[in-house]
């Protein structure tokens, strides 16, 4: 074998929570144990190895494949230790470490059999570590472990309104008092909403109208007639509404929902899918009384959250009859709205709830938000992202 | 780098600066991105209790050329004059116009002109204290979107809004707010359709002959006074999204951002496309400022975030979270003492930041030097293609005398080597 070109060490990698994130953790430790070795091999210099030398080519490939056989393995333990990996994981992101890239010193091993074992070794020793802890905790009365969620991993978000009565919320607080719901919130007005469609609806999205008109109070339901929306929000101003909702189709499915709130603004366009109608989950739309529903709005805790959901807020009557025992609910997960409408019954103690779903479900996701009625080619936008999704998405990132 | 919402200072970002933020809801912030302990601390220099639905902020300029007087304009027909003392105190004054919103301020021989959106200028005498007196109104037309004044020649303020009626325009404040330049559009369309006109926004570009103004309708057009009515150069797109709202210019470059949140530059020598995208924005972009040395892009976004971008390597150097739409942005250097005063709080040593300064000061020197060497080259040299083009680039370089030297060097340098 002649002399191998080493590339200087590549700079440290931040780690994703791969298949095999668990062994570089595992690695790490060991090494300290070990001490520090000379400088592991990376697989870019794998690479470097196949370029100079032709003949431990063999060996190469067989450790290639060994690492692969390594990494299987680790994806089928993976399902339990995902979430303590990834405790270490943001942990090591706080500290701001410089780390270096590691391996597991076993995969090196080139007897494959004896890899194998020691490889099953390994892994029962931290199967049974595991298994301790796990005991331990029962015995000492601890909850268990709640894991991690995507909610819980969440990137902290700047614009997170907490808690609004803070000292430091004072400009907000303002802002809420003389933004454009704030006469809605003041009970200055009653909400009422126009409901239309893009032109020649099906008739899934006249149905769906339809059954919008039957959650919002005081809605009306009218075909558009080919009304350019701007127009639209005129007349419907001129006829005091005070919101607009047009919803939008293709291919003879529901799939956007406009909401524009009137006289000033704002507008938000949402994507809009799972539709289900009351028919598709087998409910009758006679089930739904006249009582106006209460409605809850879950989850919306960055400020464009809340914006959103004031908006959505807004199509509702403030006062619900509570005697109806409907509840409209607009659940934010990860930026989704889920819309739930259910009624609910206490039993006698008063302690549990029953609820039937009534339908429509469906779900929405905000596309743009934009100041003023709808002007989509030269209205200011307070947020829209469309164009550069993949810059700023991230799976732990939200903006509701 | 990785985009967060989170507030973040570059580490390589180590001018001395403070911003001046209005926004939405009227607040008046300033924000010290210059400090190290704190440099997200935002102060409101106005009071929050009093603001109402027409107290957003609509106009923010500087009234006087040593930056420490901020003319404030709001939705309603009151502007404020805020004189900043040399210790950071405040005082402030409110003045009084008859109509509403203000879209534009300057200030010229102790009067306050101010831009009024139903396309009135409006020229106050500040002289008599709070007494009312009648404003001077010049109609410019039915609709105004902004007013800037010229930051060289102080005497000349340019507006611009929404339709033909309402191009950009530009005033003489000197000669009694004569009207000195009215742009003519752009020929017909191959359908003969008028292209439609919006100038939403004005920029004067180092001296008060050469303007740019960008548009909703999705163009930039850059005029010259002095030679031709109708646009020198212009970039015009149809693309959707490309609305532009804010405009800033300087030397050879526009900068302007879009109400969907895109930030561009433009290279006023090649107009077909842009030169630059500044990253981080998720809502549409309210306005844009550039400090003194025109390296720091300042903007504000409806996003809730004011932002400071290297204007030239569109590095994001700062980002802060304002809590309330941003309008309206200025920024400035910090003034000498409070200067002196933060360097002493932060023990810096001295002698070498003032060795670096002198550094700097003699690498500004240098260059210029060499440039005058190239223009006498280039002088003397014979002119090839068309007389008409060589006219032009003769007023773009008269036009912009310092800051396109700079610009011009590169350019030289290059042409140099491929002529060897």
């Amino acid at each position: 074998m002649g002399k191998i070109k080493r590339k200087p060490q590549p700079p440290p990698i931040e780690e994703d929570s791969d298949s095999d994130s668990s062994f570089a953790e595992e690695e790490m430790e060991a090494e300290a144990n070990v001490d520090a070795q000379e400088p592991v091999t990376d697989s870019s210099d794998d690479s470097d190895m196949e370029m100079d030398t032709k003949k431990p080519k063999n060996n190469v490939e067989k450790e290639e494949a060994a690492d692969e056989s390594a990494a299987d393995e680790g994806e089928d333990e993976d399902e339990d230790d995902d979430d303590d990996d990834e405790d270490e994981d943001n942990a090591d992101d706080d500290k701001k470490k410089a780390r270096l890239p590691v391996l597991n010193p076993l995969s090196l091993m080139k007897n494959k059999e004896q890899r194998t074992a020691l490889f099953r070794k390994m892994k029962k020793e931290k199967h049974k570590k595991k298994m301790q802890e796990r005991r331990a905790r029962r015995k000492a009365g601890l909850p268990a472990n709640p894991g991690h969620t995507i909610e819980s991993l969440r990137e902290k978000d700047q614009t997170e309104v907490s808690n609004l009565n803070d000292s430091d919320n004072e400009e907000l607080r303002k802002e809420l008092e003389i933004d454009d719901f704030s006469t809605y919130f003041e009970r200055i007005y009653e909400p009422k909403v126009l409901i239309t469609f893009a032109d020649n609806p099906v008739t899934k999205t006249r149905k769906f109208g339809l059954e919008l008109s039957r959650i919002f109070p005081n809605a009306l339901v009218k075909i558009r007639n080919k009304a350019s929306v701007k127009k639209i929000c005129k007349s419907a101003e001129r006829e005091q509404f005070t919101d607009v909702v047009i919803i939008n189709e293709d291919r003879r499915q529901p799939n956007a929902l406009l909401v524009i709130h009137l006289p000033n603004g704002p507008t938000a366009h949402f994507k809009l899918s799972n539709v289900k109608l009351t028919t598709d989950i087998k409910r009758d739309h006679k089930e739904i009384t006249k009582h106006r529903p209460e409605v809850i709005l879950t989850n919306f805790t960055t400020r464009l959250g809340l914006t959103v959901g004031r908006m959505l807020g807004a199509l509702f009557h403030h006062d619900p009859e509570f005697r109806g025992r409907r509840a409209a609910t607009f659940h934010n997960q990860r930026d989704y709205i889920f819309f739930r409408h259910h009624r609910y019954e206490f039993n006698k103690e008063g302690k549990r709830v029953k609820l039937r779903e009534l339908g429509p479900r469906f779900t929405l996701k905000l596309r743009s938000l934009q100041e003023g009625t709808f002007d989509s080619k030269t209205g200011d936008y307070a947020w829209i992202i469309s164009n550069k999704r993949h810059a700023m998405e991230s799976r732990r990132r939200f903006f509701l | 780098m990785k985009w967060t919402t989170s507030n973040l200072k570059h580490a390589n970002y180590t001018a001395k600066h403070e911003l001046f933020v209005g926004t939405h809801t009227g607040s008046f912030k300033h924000l010290m991105p210059a400090a190290d302990k704190s440099p997200y601390e935002q102060s409101n220099l106005s009071d929050l209790s009093g603001l109402d639905k027409e107290s957003r902020v609509t106009a923010l300029a500087f009234g006087n050329e040593a930056q420490t007087e901020i003319l404030l304009g709001r939705a309603k027909n009151i502007a404020e004059l805020h004189s900043l003392g040399i210790n950071g105190g405040v005082s402030t004054r409110n003045v009084n116009f008859t109509a509403a919103p203000i879209v534009g301020l300057a200030r010229y021989n102790n009067n306050l002109i101010a831009g009024i959106g139903n396309g009135q200028i409006q020229s106050l005498s500040l002289d008599h204290g709070d007494e009312e007196t009648e404003a001077v109104i010049i109609q410019t037309g039915d609709q105004m979107d902004h007013l800037r004044q010229c930051s060289t020649a102080t005497n000349i303020i340019a507006t611009g809004g929404k339709a033909r009626q309402n191009n950009l325009k530009v005033y003489d404040l000197s000669a009694d707010g004569k009207q000195i330049f009215n742009s003519k559009n752009l020929p017909n369309d191959y359908l003969q359709l008028e292209v439609p006109v919006w100038d939403s926004d004005i920029g004067f570009v180092d001296g008060p002959s050469v303007l740019a103004t960008c548009s909703r309708h999705g163009y930039v057009r850059l005029y010259d006074t002095r030679k031709q009515r109708r646009p020198v150069t212009h970039f015009a797109s149809e693309e959707h999204g490309m609305s532009f709202a804010a405009l800033v210019a300087r030397g050879n470059y526009i900068y302007t951002g879009t109400t969907m949140g895109a930030l561009k530059a433009f290279d006023t020598r090649c107009m077909k496309t842009h030169c630059h995208t500044y990253k981080g924005f998720t809502g549409g972009i309210s306005d844009l400022h550039l400090d003194e040395t025109g390296k720091y892009l300042s903007s504000a976004s409806l996003d809730r975030y004011v932002r400071v971008h290297d204007a030239d390597s569109t590095v994001l150097l700062y980002q802060c979270y304002v809590k309330s739409k941003a309008t309206k942005v200025l920024i400035r250097q910090l003034s000498g003492q409070q200067q002196q005063e933060q360097e002493s709080e932060e023990d810096v040593a001295e002698g070498e930041e003032k060795k670096s300064r002198k550094d700097i000061k003699n690498n500004k020197r240098q260059p210029q030097a060499v440039d005058a060497e190239y223009e006498d080259m280039f002088q003397q040299m014979a002119t090839v293609g068309d007389s008409d083009d060589d006219d032009d680039d003769e007023a773009a370089k008269k036009q912009t005398p310092v800051a396109t030297k700079r610009k011009a060097l590169k350019q030289t340098l290059k042409t140099k080597k491929k002529k060897q």
